[in-house]
């Protein structure tokens, strides 16, 4: 775990507004709309796994709430499946290292599927929907296998961001200072 | 903390939905150049692929045939309503094609960022006039109603989306229900058909103007399949909408929301 600034989590929820555009437009042009992945979601395994845990959860809290903004449905739950999938990376990371492309898979794909099902979950308590009345548990496999692909190259590009956000920050208190 | 925060803005957005407060403001502000360039990005790249590396010619000679029909579908649809209207003498019928509506067009920019609803994203707001519970057409039927708008993007709800709900009417018989989304593409449910009314599949499938977003006899589908069970007062009707949701480029937002209203009293 590094020290970071607050701006490491500033140039990371920028990147994750990328990514939100690029998922409410890439999947529609490839029509494809069954396998829209929510592509924030390797930056909430970045930010469990790999940032301090207060800017990690603000950060994961952030890119959930922008991904709501753009969403059609009840506006707050995605912050709050972002924070408990944060939580919950965080008290994994102890036991498990997602340094390597298969564990950054599997970890994707994890994360994915819970997300997909807290949401369906959550959908399914508040407005009534069915497992079985419209085949969720397929959308939510295909999605989860997109989040597991991506994973390992959207961590990678998180790393530098974040790394080279702070350094920047840094060097510019130190031109300040 | 965080936790609790997210349970407050589900709470206020059970409440209130459709309000949009300053960050949500800022991220559409943010967004949008993005979203129009991806996606202007992404339709010249699928333009190409379709264009140059298909059969350029044929994709050309469809694209007008099925236009055409379109339009044909249009007047058809305006002819029957027309004839149906002068069979019931209403001579105070004032029913008005699409087109002579106040329209504003708009370009997609986007769609529902989880997958789960059918949301779409255009690049008209409130600076252009746009204001939320307007109608949201195509020349071939209706796409849905706008829910949410910023300064320069509004959020369209699909008529397919499930929490969308039509009035509307079978243009042959006259028998009014509720369309209703069921999450998937290409298929909605018309609920509140009295199972005494006479409803055939092809049937075509227009708006009552009594819901108070869109105007009378706009095309909205047809009907796939009827079914009645041995109990109950309706019957189950399926409709397949006209619009095809995944190749929507460009719609048209009906700008007098009041008119509409008054006019089908």
């Amino acid at each position: 775990m590094r020290k970071a600034s607050g701006m490491n989590a500033v140039a990371l929820f920028c990147l994750g507004l990328v990514m939100i555009a690029l998922q409410t437009t890439l999947f529609r042009a490839l029509a494809i709309p069954y396998a829209k992945a929510a592509l924030i979601l390797p930056l909430v395994i970045y930010a469990a796994f790999r940032m301090e845990a207060v800017r990690g959860l603000i950060l994961s809290f952030a890119l959930g709430y922008a991904m709501d903004v753009f969403s059609g449905g009840i506006q707050g739950l995605t912050p709050l499946f972002t924070v408990l999938l944060c939580l919950g990376g965080h008290w994994l990371r102890k036991g498990v290292f997602v340094d390597g492309v298969l564990a950054q898979v599997l970890v994707g794909f994890w994360f994915g599927a819970t997300y997909g099902v807290l949401w369906v979950g959550a959908e399914t308590l508040a407005e009534g929907w069915g497992w079985g009345q419209w085949g969720p548990l397929p959308r939510i496999l295909l999605q989860s296998l997109v989040v597991g692909l991506l994973s390992p190259a959207l961590i990678r590009i998180a790393g530098p961001v974040d790394r080279l956000s702070g350094k920047g920050w840094r060097r510019l208190q130190g031109l300040r200072g | 903390m965080l936790i609790l925060m997210a349970l407050g803005i589900i709470s206020s957005h059970r409440r209130q939905p459709g309000g949009m407060g300053p960050f949500e403001e800022a991220l559409y502000g943010v967004l949008r150049p993005m979203q129009s360039a991806l996606s202007a990005g992404f339709k010249g790249a699928r333009a190409f692929w379709d264009g140059y590396l298909g059969l350029v010619a044929v994709e050309r000679e469809n694209r007008a045939l099925r236009e055409r029909i379109w339009e044909l579908e249009q007047q058809l649809t305006e002819y029957h309503e027309m004839k149906a209207s002068n069979e019931r003498l209403r001579r105070l019928l004032d029913f008005q094609s699409g087109s002579k509506l106040r329209t504003l067009p708009a370009e997609v920019i986007g769609e529902d960022s989880t997958g789960w609803f059918h949301v779409l994203i255009i690049d008209k707001g409130l600076a252009h006039g746009v204001k939320r519970g307007m109608p949201v057409v195509v020349p071939e039927g209706v796409v849905g109603q706008t829910v949410e708008c910023a300064e320069r993007s509004s959020k369209v709800m699909l008529i397919t989306d499930r929490n969308s709900g039509v009035d509307v009417m079978i243009q042959r018989t006259r028998a009014r229900g509720v369309l209703e989304g069921m999450g998937r593409k290409g298929a909605c449910s018309l609920k509140y058909v009295a199972r005494t009314e006479e409803v055939a599949e092809g049937d075509r499938v227009i708006t009552s103007g009594l819901g108070g977003v869109y105007p009378k006899g706009l095309l909205v589908g047809a009907v796939t399949s009827v079914s009645k069970e041995g109990y109950g007062l309706f019957q189950q009707v399926e409709v397949s909408p006209q619009v095809d949701f995944d190749r929507l480029e460009e719609v048209m937002i009906l700008l007098e929301e009041g008119g509409l209203q008054g006019r089908n009293q």
